[in-house]
Order: C-alpha cells, then sequence, then structure tokens
C-alpha cells in the first residue's frame, strides 16, 4: 500500500486507513410506496435487507471506515446500525452523516468534500450493491496504478456481461472505449436504448494519439462501485452542474480540453471464477429483481440465501434452488417449482403453486392461489384463489380471497385487498394518501392514471374501493408506466424536436427501470402519437382529471395534461414573462432588450415553445386599449412583433399560435360582456399578425379547417371563429387585393 | 528454408489494370481458395498461423493486417512521402491514382472477424461508429494504425462474383469495403445476391448470441437481442501486433525495410569480400570499428550481428568514410570522405570522394560526382550526376520512361 505522501505522520502510521462513502440514499422513487415506511437500503432482498449486503461487501473487503450518507428514514437507519453492531462485534468504523440537502450523487460528493474527513482514496459505492468481489484486489490495484500515472482519478468498477444475459442494462446502451492494457478510459458514449440517435456516434480519433488500438467494449455494466483518488470530491465541489458518476463527471473529465486526468476501468470477467466476479446495484425495481433472481441461481456466490447472512435464519437449499427456513409448512398438494425461497413459518396450502419467488417471514399463501416471479415481503397473506404475477407486496399486505394482482405492480405496507378485486398492471397502492411532495421528484408518478375504462381517475385516489376491492383498503400511488405524461410534452413541442425526442426516451427509460415492464409496454407507436386528440380511454381518462386546470391556464384542450411539478414551473414562467413584457412596455425598453430577457427566462425555465407564446398572448390581450381597439392592436403589433418572430417559425407553429389566440380571446369573452368587442379584438390581432408576417395565409386557412372541424363540446368560441369567415373568404379568394378591402369587409361582417 | 514451389506461372498483362479485374481474368485458372498478395510486402507473419485461422473457419475472405512500423525517416524527397517518382510513373497510367487511404479498422476481438472499415483523413476529428456493430461485437479492437499488408485467400465464390460485377476493379479500396459492410447490412447482401454465389453447401455461422438467448431462462422478460444471421458470409483478420515488415509501397517504407532487413539479417553486416579503408566507420547499432588498414578489411567478430548496417559483396569504400544506418548494395564503389547516413545504396552505384549522402535512395549503375551534397533525395537508375552537386528533395532521374522499369505495373491500393 502506497504511503499517505502529504501528512507526514510516523512511518507506524503510515499505511493509510482505507475508507469508503456509502451512498444511501438513491435519489428516486422506483420503490414507493414500499420504501415510504421504511428506507430502500432496508428493503429486503431475498430476505435480507439490502444495506446487509453492502456492509458485509465493505466488510469483507477490508475496509476500515465507511460513510454512510442517508437522507430519508435517517433514524431507522442508526437503529439498524445499532443492531448490525451488536450481532456483528467487530465491524468497520461505521458513521451515518446527513446528506438532507443532496439532491443527487454530485451534492453528497460536495458533502464529502467539505466534511473533509477523507484523507485519500477512497472507495465509493451506492448503498444498494450487491456483490461477491473482492474489493481490497481493486483498491490496491488502484494504488499502484497511481505510481504510475498519477494524473489517475478514478477507476470505475465495470461488470462483463454477457450477451442477453438478464442483468443487461435495460435502458442504456454504454460503449466504453479503452486502452488494450491498462484498461485507461479513453472515450465513453452512452445511449438510450431505443432512442433514434440509436445508429451511429462520433469518436474522437484524437485517442489513437497516445495509443495505437483501442478496444471498444460495449458489454461492461456499471456496478455502481468506483475507487476515487481524493480529489474526486474536489472536482465536484469545482463543477456543481456534476450530478452523477459516470454520465457527468467521467464524460466531463474525459471531453474536457483542460481536464487531464486520466480514469481506468476495473473489468470483472465472468471467466475469473476463482474469485468474485459480480457486482451489480439495485437501481429500479427491475434490478431489484434480476438481483434477487441471480442471487437465487448462486450467480453471487458465496453470497446465497442460504450462507444465512442474517443470524437467526437458517435456510436450506432443496434441488431446483428452493430455499427454505426453518417451519416452513407445505400442504401436500401444492406445486413448489423453481427459483424460490421461503421465509420462517411460511404456509402454503393446498392447491397453491409459486414459481419464481420470494415469500418473507410467516406468510401465508391459502389454497388455489398462484404465486408468479413475485416478492412478498414479510407477514403478507395470500387470499383463496389469488393470483400475484410478477409483483412486490411491501409487508403485511392482505390479500383477501379471489384477488388477481397484474404483472409489476407495488403494493405497499398493511394494505388490504380484496376480496374479488382484480388490480390492473402496474398499479402502485399505498395504506397512506401519497403525500403532495413526491410529485415534484417523481416523473412516473405525475397523476394517477388507471386502465379503467369507466371510472373517474380522480374520485379513485380517494375512495378505490373499486380496485381495492369491498373490504379493501389502500389509496392509488399511481401506475408505473405514465409515461404518456412526459410523452404528452412531445407532441407541444414540434420546434425542438430533438430534445423532445430525448425526453419522452427518457421517460420511457424511466419505466423499464421497473419490475416487469418491457418494451412492448413503454413502446408507442408513433401513430398512438400523432393520434390528435387522441381516443383511448384511458388518456382520456388523464384528460378529465387535469381538464379543469387546462381551462385556467388557457392551454387549448388538445395539449395534453401536464404533471403538476412542471405545471408549477409552467405557471411561474408565466408569471414572470408576463411581469418582464410589463416592465418592457411601461418602461419602454427596446425591443430587442425584452426578447433577450424572455430568452434568458425562457432558459432558466426550460419553457416549451407552447407556453411562450400563450406568455405572449396572455401579457398581448391585457395591454389592449378596449375603447380603442384598432389602433391599439396596430401600435402593439408594431411595436413587439420581434417578439413573436421567435415562436412563430413554421406552419404547426403558427397554427398553434392562432389557437392561443383564439383560447386567450375566448377566456376574455368569458369576463367581458361584451362579446362583440372581443370577436372584434378577436379579428385585429389575427389581422395584424398576418399583416406583419408573423402568421402566414396558410396558417390561418389550415387553422380554420382545423377549427370547424372541432366538436362544440371541445371547449372552442365556435362564434369567436366564425368571426373570421370574413378574413377567411378573403384569403381564400384574392392574395394581392387592396388591404383596405378586407379593412371594411371586416367591419362589414361585424 | 523452402524447397521451392511446385510451378510458377507468370502472366502478363500489358494494360494497366486494377487487382480485382486480374483475378476476374484468372478466374478460368483458379479451381479451389486462393491466396492473394502483392510483391511489395514483407512480413515475418507466420505463414502457417494465419492459413490456419482459414482452415479452421473457412470465412469467406481472410486478411492479414500488421501494426504499421514507425518510421525513422529517410529515403525521401518526399514531404509527401515520395509520391513524386510514383505520379510521374503512373503519369502514363491515369486510371491508377496512387492515393492511399488511411483505415479505421475494426476487429471482432472474440472471432477475430473484421467489422469495420472506416476510410479517414487526417483533418478527420472523429469517426462514425456504428452502434449496431459495437452491440454485436461486445468487445471490438479498433485502430486506425493497421496496414492491409495485402496478403488476401479468397473462397472460391468470391472470384467469381469478382467476375460478375464488373465494377469492382480494386481489391482493397473496393472488394473488402464491400464485403465487410455486407457482413452487418442485409440489404447490401441481398443487393449482391452474395447469397447465389456462395456455395449452398456451407454451414450458416451459428451465432453466439443464439446460444445465450437460450440460456436465460423462462421468466425473464428481457427481449433477447434478435440472432441476426445474415448468412454464411465473413471476412476474417488476422492481426500482427508489433511486427517487422510492411509493405515497400513508398520510398520511405522502402528504405525503411532496407533498414529493418539489414538489423536482423543473418548475414554478416560488412561482406568478406568488401574492402573499407582506412579509417573508415562503419557505423554498427551503437558500437564503432575503425579499419586500420586499407587492405582486405577488418572487422572484430563480435559486431557481426547486431548492425544497424549492411554493406555487400565486393563493395570498395575509400578512407575516411563513414556508414551509418545505410544499406550497401554489391560492387559499388565508394570513395575517400564519404558520408552515408540513413541510405539505401543499390548495386553497382559509385560514389566519389567527398560525398554526402543523408536519407537517400541511390539506384543502379548511379554515378555521383565529387564533393555532392545530397539529401532527401532519390536518384534513379543510371543516372549521371554531377560533381559539386547539390541536391535536396529532388528526384534525379534519367528522362524518357523507357529507361526505368521494365515489366508489368499493377497497381496496388
Amino acid at each position: 500500500m502506497a504511503p499517505k505522501q502529504k501528512t507526514g505522520g510516523n512511518t507506524e502510521k503510515a499505511k493509510e486507513v482505507i475508507q469508503a462513502v456509502v451512498i444511501v440514499e438513491s435519489f428516486d422513487e422506483y420503490f414507493q410506496p414500499l420504501s415510504y415506511n421504511i428506507p430502500r437500503c432496508l428493503l429486503p432482498i431475498c430476505n435480507v435487507p439490502m444495506l446487509e449486503y453492502t456492509l458485509e461487501f465493505m466488510a469483507t473487503s477490508g475496509v476500515q471506515e465507511v460513510y454512510l450518507f442517508c437522507k430519508s428514514h435517517m433514524e431507522k437507519i442508526k437503529e439498524y446500525l445499532k443492531g448490525y453492531i451488536k450481532r456483528k462485534g467487530k465491524v468497520p468504523l461505521i458513521s451515518v452523516c446527513n446528506a438532507n440537502s443532496s439532491l443527487s450523487v454530485g451534492d453528497v460528493l460536495r458533502d464529502v468534500y467539505r466534511m473533509a474527513q477523507i484523507s485519500g482514496h477512497f472507495i465509493l459505492c451506492s448503498a444498494n450493491v450487491v456483490s461477491n468481489i473482492n474489493l481490497m484486489r481493486v483498491y490496491e490495484e488502484h494504488i499502484k496504478r497511481q505510481a504510475r500515472d498519477p494524473a489517475q482519478i478514478i477507476t470505475l468498477v465495470l461488470m462483463e456481461v454477457s450477451q442477453g444475459h438478464r442483468i443487461e442494462s435495460r435502458t442504456e446502451n454504454a460503449y466504453y472505449f479503452l486502452h488494450p492494457q491498462t484498461n485507461q478510459i479513453l472515450h465513453h458514449h452512452t445511449e438510450l436504448k431505443g432512442s433514434k440517435s440509436e445508429d451511429n456516434f462520433p469518436a474522437p480519433l484524437e485517442m489513437f494519439a497516445t495509443v495505437k488500438e483501442v478496444e471498444v467494449r460495449s458489454d461492461l455494466l456499471d456496478t455502481c462501485i468506483a475507487i476515487c483518488s481524493k480529489d474526486v470530491p474536489q472536482f465536484f465541489e469545482d463543477n456543481f452542474d456534476y450530478q452523477c458518476i459516470r454520465n457527468d463527471f467521467v464524460k466531463g473529465v474525459l471531453h474536457s480540453d483542460i481536464y487531464v486526468e486520466t480514469m481506468y476501468a476495473h473489468i470483472l470477467q465472468d471467466t475469473s471464477f476463482k474469485e468474485g466476479c459480480y457486482a451489480a446495484g439495485v437501481t429500479g425495481t427491475a434490478a431489484y429483481d434480476i438481483i434477487s433472481r441471480d442471487i437465487i441461481s448462486r450467480w453471487v456466490y458465496p453470497v446465497c440465501v442460504d450462507s444465512n447472512i442474517l443470524p437467526d435464519t437458517d435456510y436450506k437449499q432443496d434441488p431446483e434452488s428452493v430455499y427454505k427456513d426453518s417451519g416452513v409448512v407445505l400442504a401436500r398438494q401444492c406445486w413448489i417449482e423453481k427459483n424460490i425461497v421461503l421465509g420462517k413459518n411460511t404456509h402454503i396450502e393446498k392447491g397453491s403453486r409459486i414459481r419464481h419467488s420470494v415469500l418473507g417471514d410467516n406468510c401465508v399463501v391459502k389454497s388455489d392461489s398462484i404465486v408468479q416471479g413475485s416478492y412478498l415481503f414479510s407477514n403478507t397473506s395470500v387470499g383463496k384463489g389469488c393470483s400475484v404475477l410478477r409483483s412486490i407486496l411491501g409487508f403485511g399486505v392482505q390479500l383477501l380471497d379471489n384477488v388477481k394482482i397484474g404483472r409489476g405492480c407495488m403494493i405497499g405496507d398493511n394494505v388490504i385487498l380484496g376480496p374479488n378485486a382484480t388490480i390492473p398492471p402496474f398499479t402502485r397502492i399505498a395504506a397512506v394518501k401519497k403525500p403532495e411532495e413526491f410529485e415534484d421528484l417523481d416523473l412516473g408518478t405525475a397523476s394517477p392514471s388507471l386502465s379503467q375504462d369507466d371510472n373517474d381517475a380522480k374520485s379513485l385516489t380517494n375512495v378505490p374501493t373499486s380496485v381495492v376491492g369491498v373490504q379493501g383498503r389502500g389509496f392509488l400511488w399511481g401506475s408505473t408506466t405514465n409515461y404518456k405524461d412526459v410523452d404528452g410534452d412531445r407532441e407541444d413541442d414540434y420546434d425542438s424536436e430533438e430534445s423532445d425526442n430525448m425526453e419522452y426516451f427518457e421517460a420511457q427509460n424511466y419505466c423499464l427501470n421497473y419490475m416487469a415492464v418491457t418494451m412492448k409496454d413503454v413502446d408507442l407507436k408513433e401513430a398512438d402519437i400523432l393520434d390528435y386528440p387522441p381516443s383511448d380511454d384511458d388518456l382520456e381518462s388523464e384528460y378529465s382529471e387535469d381538464a379543469s386546470d387546462d381551462v385556467d391556464s388557457g392551454i387549448p384542450i388538445n395539449d395534453l395534461a401536464i404533471s403538476d411539478a412542471a405545471k408549477q414551473n409552467e405557471d411561474e414562467y408565466m408569471m414572470e414573462a408576463v411581469e418582464t413584457l410589463d416592465r418592457a412596455h411601461n418602461n419602454k425598453h427596446e425591443v430587442s432588450t425584452a426578447l433577450l430577457e424572455l430568452k434568458s427566462l425562457r432558459m432558466a425555465h426550460n419553457a416549451s415553445p407552447e407556453l411562450q407564446r400563450l406568455a405572449l398572448m396572455r401579457w398581448f390581450a391585457t395591454k389592449i386599449d378596449w375603447n380603442n381597439l384598432n389602433k391599439s392592436i396596430k401600435a402593439l403589433v408594431d411595436k413587439w412583433n420581434p417578439l413573436f418572430e421567435p415562436v412563430t417559425d413554421g406552419d404547426e407553429a403558427q397554427i398553434h399560435m392562432m389557437w392561443v389566440v383564439e383560447q386567450c380571446c375566448a377566456n376574455i369573452a368569458a369576463d367581458r360582456s361584451d362579446t362583440k368587442s372581443v370577436r372584434m379584438a378577436f379579428q385585429l390581432i389575427v389581422r395584424y399578425l398576418f399583416d406583419a408576417e408573423i402568421i402566414s395565409e396558410d396558417a390561418i386557412l389550415e387553422w380554420f379547417d382545423e377549427a370547424k372541424d372541432k366538436p362544440d363540446s371541445s371547449g372552442i368560441d365556435v362564434t369567436l371563429i366564425n368571426s373570421l369567415q370574413g378574413l377567411i373568404d378573403y384569403l381564400q379568394s384574392s392574395d394581392e387585393e387592396s388591404e383596405e378591402d378586407t379593412d371594411s369587409e371586416d367591419e362589414d361582417s361585424e | 528454408m523452402h524447397e521451392g514451389v511446385a510451378r510458377v506461372n507468370i502472366l502478363h498483362d500489358d494494360e494497366m489494370i486494377g487487382t480485382a479485374e486480374v483475378l476476374g481474368n484468372l478466374s478460368d485458372r483458379i479451381k479451389g481458395d486462393v491466396i492473394v498478395t502483392s510483391c511489395d510486402t514483407i512480413t515475418d507473419v507466420p505463414a502457417q498461423q494465419f492459413l490456419d485461422l482459414y482452415r479452421l473457419n473457412r470465412p469467406s475472405v481472410a486478411a492479414v493486417f500488421s501494426e504499421i512500423m514507425s518510421s525513422e525517416g529517410g529515403g525521401g524527397s518526399s514531404k509527401d512521402e515520395g509520391k513524386l517518382l510514383e505520379q510521374f510513373f503512373y503519369s502514363h497510367h491515369p486510371r491508377a491514382q496512387h492515393v492511399e487511404t488511411k483505415y479505421v479498422v475494426g476487429i471482432d476481438q472474440r472471432s477475430s472477424r473484421l467489422v469495420m472499415l472506416k476510410p479517414t483523413d487526417d483533418d478527420d476529428k472523429s469517426i462514425d461508429v456504428r452502434s449496431s456493430i459495437c452491440k454485436r461485437y461486445p468487445s471490438l479492437a479498433i485502430s486506425n494504425n493497421f496496414l492491409d499488408a495485402h496478403i488476401y485467400v479468397f473462397s472460391r465464390w468470391v472470384i467469381d462474383f469478382i467476375k460478375a460485377n464488373s465494377g469492382i476493379t480494386s481489391l482493397q479500396e473496393q472488394l473488402i469495403p464491400l464485403l465487410v459492410r455486407a457482413q452487418s447490412h442485409p440489404q447490401l447482401y441481398s443487393k449482391y445476391r452474395i447469397d447465389e454465389f456462395i456455395n449452398p453447401k456451407s454451414e450458416p455461422v451459428v451465432e453466439e448470441s443464439m446460444q445465450y438467448s437460450q440460456n436465460v431462462g423462462v421468466t425473464s422478460e428481457q427481449e433477447a437481442p434478435a440472432p441476426k444471421t445474415y448468412g454464411p458470409l465473413s471476412v476474417f483478420a488476422y492481426v500482427r501486433r508489433n511486427c517487422i515488415g510492411g509493405r515497400a509501397n513508398n520510398n520511405p517504407r522502402y528504405c525503411d525495410l532496407n533498414k529493418v532487413i539489414a538489423r536482423i539479417s543473418q548475414a554478416p553486416s560488412v561482406d568478406a569480400s568488401a574492402s573499407v579503408g582506412a579509417k573508415t566507420v562503419v557505423r554498427y547499432k551503437q558500437m564503432v570499428t575503425t579499419a586500420s588498414s586499407s587492405s582486405s578489411l577488418l572487422f572484430n567478430n563480435e559486431l557481426e550481428v547486431t548492425t544497424d548496417s549492411q554493406v555487400g559483396r565486393g563493395t570498395k569504400i575509400g578512407q575516411k568514410s563513414k556508414i551509418e544506418k545505410s544499406v550497401v548494395g554489391f560492387h559499388c564503389t565508394i570513395g575517400n570522405n564519404v558520408k552515408i547516413t540513413n541510405s539505401v545504396v543499390m548495386d553497382y552505384a559509385s560514389i566519389e570522394d567527398g560525398v554526402t549522402l543523408d536519407s537517400s535512395i541511390v539506384c543502379q549503375n548511379v554515378h555521383i560526382g565529387s564533393n555532392s551534397t545530397i539529401s532527401k533525395s532519390e536518384i534513379g537508375a543510371r543516372k549521371e550526376v554531377p560533381a559539386d552537386t547539390i541536391a535536396k528533395g529532388e528526384q534525379l532521374i534519367l528522362s524518357g520512361p523507357s529507361e526505368g522499369t521494365s515489366g508489368i505495373a499493377i497497381a496496388f491500393g
């Protein structure tokens, strides 16, 4: 081991203490509502809390100091640690650190920097790693390499995964460009699976300057373990926008012209049987499922169910990977098929069938039920004739008779379901109402949506008896696949298709990290996306919920529902944009100044072009002098038309602009009594926008056709639209007639 | 030492034609699989190993790639790597435009399959890598430092394929890239109807991914990557790393190869029949020996093998001359006070007193007048260089192409 270089202690103390930073918080909500009552790291994998695996891994690797960075449920973690230390006796020095202000791994590393407890190279890993490798060897290699290459900053531990193995990443393709001898990472590229960009990617030729040959690996999986030099926290402190290790830090340093630091990969090869070669992080419920199965099928040997990591268990292995603790009672006639873990005192009654599942302690499965590919935590009971497919049931869940649970469901602690209930796939149910604070963090849980045909989704959230059954007790937590919300945004943004696609795929891939979600579930056909307005029943239930909001904010009805978090952001943007414009108008700023301010505002809020149009129009409407319509509108358009230009590029944008104008006027009409002047204003706005070449003739005509075909119920003001008939006629009949004509025609039609 | 090949046929073609066309013309003489190579290739690839790769896998094409040796410079009028001479030469054969393309080569580490061949420019900052290829071959070695050594083995059907597609004239520039691409492009594969050329009896290659997908198990819902078999077309590459050798297809490489061979040659570095004048230095790798008399030369036995220079039979070297990192041919006459560095002097050249020769190539029967200074130049055969010439980066050749080489010219590359 390398001696400490800076702190000049005496030679006996020169041996470095091996430190590890373990990030307990996961910064996502894949495990909600299961992780509502207890921290995610204490959820059981094969009936052992995840944290136990990580601590055991640390201890066997010879780590001497462990810093746990926790955020939620810190007390429970401390309590657990007390028990752990008591139980084990000799353990590494474990300190629990508060990471309450952190929102990402990057924030934690910044905390590490400020804490200044890390004296040298340290191990960084997340608290949900299941591994059988000897980290000490990796650490020593890192130290040795440090002597050769002082610029080394990080060693990523990557696992070689055979093609088609279930642990392969479901969401991203990662390509590592490595030095064939030293495994130095020369370039790193990731792409989301299924995204359009998944075809070609550029690789810099620059890397050949230092090596003659580069090895491109696409079969490596990030294990969430890394050996960092002590400068890594400093890097995160310097680059406050770094959020995660691989995508921000590794890529940032590799692609930067300033940094000369080098990175290396340690590859766990599945051919090196002598020592452990398995390491994987539970990054979502999908990974939870896969890692559980890997433990059961002994990929992680010697970390197995029957190695009885917890002291009070006594698992024994039967053929076909069936593990049973003491006190298991199986009916004479039941099917216990392969890959099963049965906890202490579990009862399986007659005629039931269990396959590929993990059942915790004291579980009861009554007669004629099927449990397949599922995870039942302790004290769960399954009634007669139930079926549980590919789902996770929390502690103390009670399924009464004849409850059918579709795949991918997550049922929170102490929920009671049934009797005779059918839970649609990907439903999440909790014993408590979903608290508000989750809304801003979680993409996937934005609005509850259920594939129920005739139910109002909103009322379901409160009294979901139709779902949970007559004696049921539980609240809807949202589905695991409402990527559709985010997908909705995609439709709006026709201006920036690139970024939108990304957003769409991010959402899709977010869902793929859930258990049992397959590509088929999240893959929306292009046709579905363009189905406008959507006629799907389950989509409609989403709209009905948000419809009232939509009217308030004036977003046209055919814009899709937006999550509350996004909505708040939009409201903020709207307010600030209107204020900015007001200021600009009142203080008689230059147009260019206002344009610049709007631009920075847009960046800050990541506002869509739709929103910008809406904000612009809203402000515009407030500035109209209702006693002097013609003049005021003309003046406004003349002065401020450059503001419209950037948001009305292309026909589609212009058509949307028309909708916005219409909607705005319709809102005003609802407030004002004299609808006549509103109609007048509408005509004038359209006309002047047309004159200023902000909206093209084609766009107006097209919009008009579209608007006419809309049913009355869709909330548009038919009278407003019809009032434009004059202008439309004019546009259709002649191209180049004098403007006076239109003017008089407009007056006439009024 | 080999015993000699059974039969050597020398075929002559008057026209300047491409390499692929040659093979097409020969198709009725080629009965089975065929090895194709060019005469400017010098390599230490063990033929056995390479052919075993072919015999084991029976690919459609197998090719040898060698790591490019770093050049020590020399042999060049050549900012542009001696293209002038070639341009002059090829100017009579307008079809052969000699521009050597650099390729980024991608080889699957597990199967030795050649899966990527992308031409690059020196100006290019990056190359496009196809993700699908990376995914299919999870461990891919890519390099821009591999040289196509122009040693190929072709399956018989490839010859038919060349014959049927008359548009293909060059092996390296057209055929090989096409076949490499067709491995992973089903459209291309079917467009050229490669299937029809391939002997239907040959077994389709079983893809690795297929085997794995069966192991995944029943409950796995992860879609295993669909096994993609595009038929039995496969291009293999044998990579020789740290090799000695290369292709003498331009002057600097010719020069380098000369020196490399002098270095590894078993023959004495100064032939016993050569004579070296007094105080002449023939600099060997690190050691210097000084001949003490003008008679038949004296040199220490210890110096014989590890040398940098070679002096051929019957060559006479005058006094106070110095030869470093150079190869001097047979029966040359080198005067007094001559300095030869980093150069190749071919047979029967005569170099008079006081000449300085640096990083140059001197062909047969050249006569260089006294006190000339020649650096980074090439001197064509039989050229008379007058005394006191100062040449730098020039090509001194006899006018008229007929005086140059005779024989057939095949544009390789």
